[in-house]
């Protein structure tokens, strides 16, 4: 058994203990093969493990704000790049660890120079940029800047 | 643990082999009552129910037949009747004194942690994201949802995917069972 029925999911979902209800100790029994891993997720889940503090959300910035922002990069965008002949997808920094990111945030601009920078400021902390030179006909319009900052769990 | 019986000598010899088999899967049964438990079993609690699952196991060898499973589920289930034997007939009744707080044993539960641990690293962020707020900070499906911008529908799909996962991790890490 890899995956435990939908109902003993909902017992779950609503904190209730799978062996306080019927349906499920009669489903449990009718699949002895699943005892030892239903019993080994059910106590796993009851005592998970406490990592560093983590985020409480995704970093949510105020709405006139992000709007004034997406308004600002969209003008200057429309004003200074041609149309491309294709879409040129914005760079994506690749982050330094495989681990839990518990919020990022992306800012994109335009302007600069093609470069790359990575910075680690902590143990836990990523912060990472990477410009791209975009085509375009506007020599303003040069390269496109995309900032991830994450706070990493192990 | 092999299985005593009051005259060994009039054993027949399946018996004998049966008997040895339970006795091989003696620890097995043990930790599979401790997980139930969930490492906080009272002193003894984890020998009288394997002692008595044994004991309940052998009057009803009769029943076991192995084209209908192995005998270490037919073990198990056994296991788990008379833990949710025992259970039932320990729970309180309404006006019953508080019972004793059994702390889980410090090691056992270090242990558990490691194995969620390592269990839990191989999810996808957001199935780890969610279903560490929901079950070990308590966090509503609402709050998740809320927090995380996303349905609710979805904050269940996260959260079943990830119990799934970690069951099936979890089976594979034990190997067949």
């Amino acid at each position: 058994m890899n995956e435990l029925p939908p109902f003993v999911h909902d017992l779950l979902d609503r904190r209730v203990d799978p062996l306080d209800d019927g349906a499920a100790r009669a489903w449990l029994l009718a699949h002895p093969e699943a005892l030892e891993c239903f019993a080994t997720l059910r106590a796993q889940l009851a005592s998970l493990p406490h990592g560093p503090p983590r985020a409480v959300g995704r970093r949510r910035w105020p709405v006139p704000l992000v709007a004034g922002a997406v308004a600002a990069v969209a003008a200057v965008a429309f004003a200074f790049c041609a149309p491309a002949d294709a879409p040129t997808p914005l760079p994506r920094p690749e982050l330094v660890a495989d681990a839990v990111v518990a919020w990022r945030a992306t800012t994109r601009e335009v302007g600069g120079v093609r470069s790359r920078k990575v910075t680690v400021e902590a143990a836990c902390r990523s912060v990472t940029e990477q410009v791209l030179c975009l085509p375009t006909e506007h020599a303003r319009c040069v390269a496109a800047r995309t900032t991830e900052r994450a706070l990493l769990l192990p | 643990m092999p299985l005593m019986t009051n005259d060994p000598a009039a054993e027949a010899p399946a018996d004998a082999t049966l008997s040895r088999e339970l006795g091989a899967l003696d620890g097995r049964l043990r930790a599979f009552l401790a997980t139930l438990h969930r490492g906080a079993a009272a002193p003894g609690d984890v020998d009288d129910l394997a002692q008595e699952t044994m004991a309940r196991a052998w009057r009803a060898r009769g029943t076991f037949d192995a084209a209908k499973g192995s005998l270490a589920a037919w073990l198990l289930r056994i296991g788990f009747r008379v833990f949710l034997d025992r259970r039932q007939r320990r729970a309180p009744a309404p006006d019953a004194v508080e019972p004793i707080d059994h702390r889980p044993d410090p090691a056992r539960a270090a242990e558990a942690r490691d194995h969620a641990a390592a269990l839990l690293a191989k999810l996808a962020p957001t199935e780890r994201d969610v279903l560490l707020r929901f079950h070990r900070d308590g966090e509503s499906i609402a709050a998740i949802s809320r927090a995380l911008a996303m349905p609710a529908g979805t904050v269940k799909s996260h959260l079943h995917r990830a119990r799934n996962r970690m069951l099936a991790a979890d089976r594979r890490a034990g190997g067949e069972r």
